[in-house]
């Protein structure tokens, strides 16, 4: 109970820290402001004119796939928030030495290093995005149930992409020059951002299993718009398990690859 | 005659460091235009759910060339970025630029010389392989030099575009926002995702005011042999490229009064 309160401790400190960091460069904040707005507009954009064409995409409608669309951009405000600017400090830490002082620290290495810093702005996006999957939910006729398995998904939806983009990003461990992996990353969610129902063949069996970053945004969305797909939550589930599993192993692999460049 | 030896001497630099870290190159350049362009076909050809399907006025395979093009266009045109410019104002590099007989300008646009020649190569490379694999159809030889001048000038005119992002540093703490958000308006605005001619006519009518089709749509419709459009592009990205000349000079000298360097 004491460590759970030392860490909690720790990570509030650490909100304190970003918050005032981020606002004291507020035009930067307003900066991050306007680019999460600019990227929600052109992705529901293209949906509208997409539509305007076409009666469906596969075996959704343009409501089915804007709910989509807003689901996968609400998981990109929690990683904005929580840890994406941290991946990008990874990298300068890796080669400037400085995770000696993170893994001397008495806490678990993975909290100063994928939790340290944070990025308020998103809050205000997030906000925004949780209003518009409400308004599209409405639009979809969600029941009860519905609305009440919208939180659990979204919460399994968020682990699978946080153990994904973590398992990834320990890879820096081997590469040394870490933008590069970044990269990966940023590519990878570019395709998740798309329904599994436009993927076809080998790529498609990668992206769902192996690398299963289809599953985040397409699993709770096959279940809510049919209930009788049950299966992709279990399968989701499973994905979670399986890949905080491989998260686990990568770590104990990566700490001790790591040399420090400092010394 | 010695500053030519120098800009020459700065591109063999810059393709020195560009192939040095080749893997970092293929994950940061090369990679994300492919998956952007493997995102595009997985999802027009879901669009499509049959052969002989027109949607307006563009069936699969057409769609599918639009895009082959679009892919060439990314690699030439739209691939450079200005983080290593931030950065050199940003942790005060910069200094040394004004007391190298080489100047800032003079140095960046001599890398983006180098990278461009680099990039211009594997566009190429990945024509000619759209070509074998019977992706794209070529269009007469006048019109593909015809298009391949005009997407160098689109190449010119989003160095430019960097460049200013990247001087932003001077009042900004991070400048990869500015560039993310021009990135984005770039995609969705330019016709990169759907084509401009897919959009609601008042946004088309808007969109004929800005500098954003001629950046994708045009240059893929030159590689196409569609040569309307040719000329209201060569109008808007010149003017373009000589108003951000000016801006760029006039950032530059407001900038160049709050640059402070530490520690030299």
């Amino acid at each position: 109970m004491k460590s759970v309160l030392n860490y909690f401790n720790i990570y509030r400190n650490f909100v304190s820290c970003s918050l005032t960091e981020e606002l004291s460069f507020r035009l930067n904040f307003f900066l991050l402001l306007v680019v999460d707005a600019i990227f929600t507009l052109s992705a529901l954009g293209t949906t509208f004119i997409l539509f305007d064409h076409i009666p469906a995409l596969g075996n959704w409608n343009r409501d089915q796939l804007q709910f989509f669309l807003v689901f996968m951009l609400i998981i990109d405000d929690f990683q904005g928030l929580v840890l994406s600017s941290n991946f990008w400090m990874l990298s300068t830490d890796l080669k400037a030495g400085n995770l000696d002082f993170t893994f001397l620290k008495p806490i678990h290495s993975f909290l100063p290093m994928f939790f340290r810093y944070l990025r308020p702005s998103s809050v205000i996006s997030l906000v925004i995005d949780i209003a518009l999957l409400f308004y599209f939910a409405d639009k979809l006729h969600f029941t009860y149930v519905d609305y009440i398995a919208l939180p659990f998904l979204l919460f399994l939806s968020v682990c699978l992409r946080f153990i994904l983009e973590m398992a990834i990003a320990l890879l820096m461990f081997w590469t040394t020059e870490g933008v590069g992996i970044n990269f990966i990353r940023l590519q990878l969610q570019s395709l998740s951002r798309w329904p599994d129902l436009i993927y076809r063949g080998i790529a498609k069996k990668v992206l769902m299993t192996l690398l299963p970053v289809l599953l985040v945004g397409s699993a709770p969305m096959h279940f809510l718009f049919d209930h009788s797909k049950w299966h992709y939550i279990l399968w989701l589930i499973v994905a979670v398990v399986v890949f905080a599993f491989i998260l686990h192993l990568s770590w104990e692999k990566a700490r001790i690859r790591y040399e420090s460049a400092s010394s | 005659m010695s500053n030519f030896k120098k800009w020459l001497e700065t591109i063999r630099i810059g393709w020195s460091m560009v192939t040095a870290y080749r893997l970092n190159f293929f994950l940061l350049i090369i990679g994300p235009a492919l998956v952007f362009y493997f995102i595009k076909v997985s999802l027009w050809s879901a669009v499509y759910t049959d052969k002989d399907m027109l949607i307006n006025g563009y069936s699969l395979p057409q769609m599918l060339h639009y895009h082959a093009w679009a892919l060439i266009v990314v690699l030439m045109a739209q691939s450079s970025n200005g983080v290593n410019l931030g950065e050199d104002i940003r942790f005060g590099r910069m200094s040394k630029y004004l007391i190298y007989p080489f100047n800032f300008w003079e140095f960046h646009t001599a890398s983006f010389i180098s990278f461009q020649t680099i990039q211009f190569v594997i566009a190429i490379f990945t024509l000619a392989l759209l070509c074998f694999s019977d992706l794209v159809s070529l269009p007469s030889f006048s019109n593909l030099m015809i298009a391949f001048a005009y997407t160098s000038l689109v190449g010119i005119f989003w160095f430019s575009v960097q460049y200013t992002t990247g001087l932003l540093a001077f009042w900004l703490e991070e400048t990869w926002t500015m560039r993310v958000m021009f990135q984005l308006l770039v995609n969705f605005l330019s016709g990169s995702i759907i084509p401009i001619s897919f959009f609601p006519a008042w946004a088309q009518n808007y969109l004929q005011y800005t500098p954003f089709p001629s950046l994708t749509y045009t240059p893929i419709n030159l590689f196409m042999g569609q040569m309307q459009g040719l000329h209201q592009g060569l109008i808007t990205i010149t003017i373009s490229i000589v108003a951000m000349f000016f801006i760029n000079t006039y950032i530059w000298r407001r900038g160049l009064r709050l640059f402070t360097a530490a520690g030299m």
